[in-house]
């Protein structure tokens, strides 16, 4: 389990309260690096956790950093709601130098907490749980007539698009010719 | 709080392709942007079969082993449709129906195919086409089956293994004897023959010619593998083709499955290989199976008879390295030789029905194959023989075809495995299994027969669905595990009719009687 702590910002992050401990000790001292997302929350995962993200082990290896400048500088994601980060930390530790299994049964039901994931998976490119996920998502509306799946993953119908579509060119329209009126105001 | 309509095209196309084909059909319905989506996201189908009969059509989609679609479009008594669905279930009673007042079956069926596979992103491993009519085999096949000397004329004919002694043989009182009970077929038969045949090639080319003007667009079938049955000749094999994609396109397939108690699963496979046809100046091979449930009929026989008389060489496949195959292999005189780390090669020659032939036994650890070649097809067989080879040596894959567990995919396995199972499941679309030739007192016919009333009985019971409680399209059972195909219980019949002694039984069989045993049956 990864560890978090409230931070207050990402420049000087907060002490974790505990640290990721493996069941056998490695030879070599685990290298740790800190992430947070928006909430600032940081949390403390291993080099070899952190390897599903290919995103993350590009930055890992460019920067060569080292313990103190890895703390000093957690990787901010502020695109990634806290508890997703979360979600996504526990995964990596959890799947840790492990085979990934072909069924991930931990993963969110709720369609909320699902997209977000997808969103947020696919941005830290964590090829297997996007996989998993993509697999959720498409379960949500197995067996599912059209208007159901509308339901579940609020789909616009073509019409409601349109008029969505025109609503937002006459706001565009208005907003225009507002500003026009204004700036010939201004001109007088 | 993010949603569909946040993902990236390619995030949806990820999840697009984890869609079952319903689902996918399902989003198609849901907006234009998700259609196009849906129809750029590649998709595999393993197999589609398309039925045509006097009551109605019938398309069936397996998408894997435990995943299939099957829906029957029927003839309405007052105009109309009547749709039965099902998914994932042979049983009648799970059958959602809808009747459609509007339309005709012909036209749903092809709306259907439509919106089911005509995108280029979807991609057939093999279409099965079925069509009441065509041409009359069970005649053929009784004037075949009544030869049961035939096997001396084999033997007698083997023993000579010298080609250049086998001439004295040339003249077989046999082979004379098929030659002229084949001219005395009455004359007005064959011309009733010939109406089927040509009523038949009609049918077809006209239901080509609505499907290809359906909504002023072209259809076509991306798919490797045509497959037809026993009642069609090649002349409507070509006409089946103009359905499909020929840069996919790769042979053709025509199937038989000749059923007996004796098992549920196939014993022996007999096979004529045309190795490159021209199908509109492609070439194409061309692959004609008779799968046999039981050692009982004339497989042997039918195997250098088919050699020697048609237009290309003849295969023998054994599901199993049983007694028969055993017992074939032993016999067989020719050196044995290495021609690969896992092949055996044994070669005979000799004469059959006058012919000089070349009989080829193949033996692997997959199980026991043969070819019988005539002379004059030799150069054809080489290039046959020698691409076998290659693939053999670099893929390892035997001979067996779909019939070896190791070197095919799971689905075809499986597929052909339960083929016989047809006649009992869908008893009304087994246009497949091959006329029984048997007396009027043939218990295998009188199951087939019963299962027929059965099922039309279970299909009548059922109450159709309104539009506003239609159960939703999908496959909405959640699959669990391989295929285990449920046996309705007509097929206490085969208990009856099994065979003469427990050990005759397959075990196959032998199971399944004790499972009925067990439910008090």
């Amino acid at each position: 389990m990864s560890s978090t702590e409230q931070g207050t910002s990402s420049a000087a992050p907060a002490e974790p309260t505990t640290a990721p401990e493996s069941a056998a000790a490695p030879e070599v001292p685990e290298s740790f690096y800190y992430v947070h997302g928006k909430d600032k929350v940081v949390h403390k995962v291993s080099a070899g956790a952190l390897q599903h993200s290919a995103l993350i082990h590009g930055m890992i290896s460019n920067l060569g950093y080292t313990e103190e400048q890895a703390k000093a500088n957690p990787f901010p994601f502020e695109n990634i709601d806290g508890d997703i980060l979360q979600m996504v930390v526990d995964w990596c530790n959890q799947h840790k130098g492990k085979p990934t299994p072909p069924e991930d049964t931990n993963l969110p039901k709720q369609k909320e907490k699902l997209f977000d994931l997808v969103l947020a998976v696919n941005y830290l490119e964590i090829k297997e749980l996007l996989t998993y996920c993509c697999k959720q998502v498409a379960m949500m509306v197995k067996g599912k007539s059209p208007e159901e799946i509308r339901e579940i993953w609020m789909i616009p119908t073509d019409a409601e698009d349109e008029a969505a579509e025109k609503e937002a060119k006459k706001r565009a329209g208005k907003e225009a010719a507002g500003e026009t009126a204004a700036a010939a105001g201004d001109a007088k | 709080m993010a949603g569909w309509s946040d993902l990236s095209v390619d995030l949806k196309k990820n999840v697009v392709e984890k869609l079952d084909l319903m689902g996918r059909q399902s989003l198609r319905c849901t907006s234009h942007a998700d259609r196009s989506i849906v129809d750029d996201t590649d998709f595999h189908i393993s197999r589609v079969r398309l039925s045509i009969s006097k009551s109605g059509y019938l398309i069936v989609v397996h998408t894997r082993i435990d995943d299939w679609l099957r829906v029957e479009i029927l003839n309405r008594p007052n105009g109309g449709a009547i749709i039965n669905k099902s998914q994932n279930s042979w049983n009648p009673e799970d059958v959602v129906t809808k009747e459609l007042e509007e339309g005709t079956p012909e036209f749903w069926t092809i709306l259907l195919l439509h919106n089911f596979f005509d995108y280029g992103t979807t991609k057939i491993d093999a279409v099965e086409f079925e069509i009441e009519g065509g041409t009359d085999a069970p005649k053929g096949v009784i004037f075949f089956f009544a030869f049961s000397d035939f096997q001396t004329l084999e033997t007698e004919h083997l023993k000579s293994r010298n080609l250049k002694n086998a001439s004295k043989h040339n003249k077989s009182v046999k082979a004379q004897k098929v030659r002229q009970d084949t001219k005395k077929a009455p004359r007005h038969e064959k011309c009733k023959e010939v109406e089927t045949l040509e009523k038949t090639i009609t049918e077809i080319q006209e239901f080509i010619k609505k499907c290809r003007k359906f909504r002023k667009k072209t259809f076509i079938f991306r798919a490797k593998t045509l497959v037809g049955n026993w009642n069609m000749t090649v002349q409507m094999d070509l006409v089946w083709a103009q359905l499909m994609d020929f840069d996919t396109f790769k042979s053709v397939e025509r199937l038989s499955v000749s059923i007996h108690s004796d098992s549920l699963k196939p014993f022996v496979c007999c096979d004529t290989v045309l190795p490159k046809i021209d199908v509109v100046g492609w070439k194409i091979s061309h692959v004609t199976s008779t799968l046999h449930h039981t050692y009982k009929n004339p497989w042997k026989e039918g195997f250098y008879y088919l050699g020697v008389v048609s237009d290309g060489f003849s295969k023998l496949r054994f599901s199993k390295f049983d007694e028969k195959a055993q017992e074939m292999w032993d016999a067989a005189e020719g050196g044995m030789r290495q021609i690969s780390p896992t092949i055996i090669e044994k070669r005979e020659y000799g004469r059959c029905m006058g012919k000089p032939i070349t009989v080829i036994h193949h033996r692997s650890d997959c199980g026991y194959w043969a070819f019988v070649v005539p002379y004059d097809k030799e150069k054809d067989f080489k290039l046959y023989y020698d691409s076998f080879m290659k693939e053999n040596r670099e893929n390892g894959t035997c001979g067996l075809s779909w019939l070896c567990k190791t070197c095919t995919n799971d689905f075809d396995y499986n597929y052909y495995q339960n083929l016989a199972h047809r006649g009992f499941l869908e008893p009304n679309w087994n246009g497949v299994l091959v006329k029984c030739t048997c007396s009027s007192t043939c218990a295998t016919c009188d199951s087939v027969k019963l299962a027929k009333i059965e099922y039309s009985k279970k299909l009548g019971n059922l109450k159709i669905q309104k539009n506003e409680n239609q159960k939703s399209w999908g496959f909405g059972k959640n699959s669990e595990g391989p295929e285990e195909v449920k046996i309705p219980k007509n097929v206490i019949f085969w208990r009856k009719i099994g065979a003469n002694s427990e050990s005759e039984k397959s075990a196959d069989l032998q199971k399944l009687v004790n499972s009925l045993k067990n439910i008090g049956i």
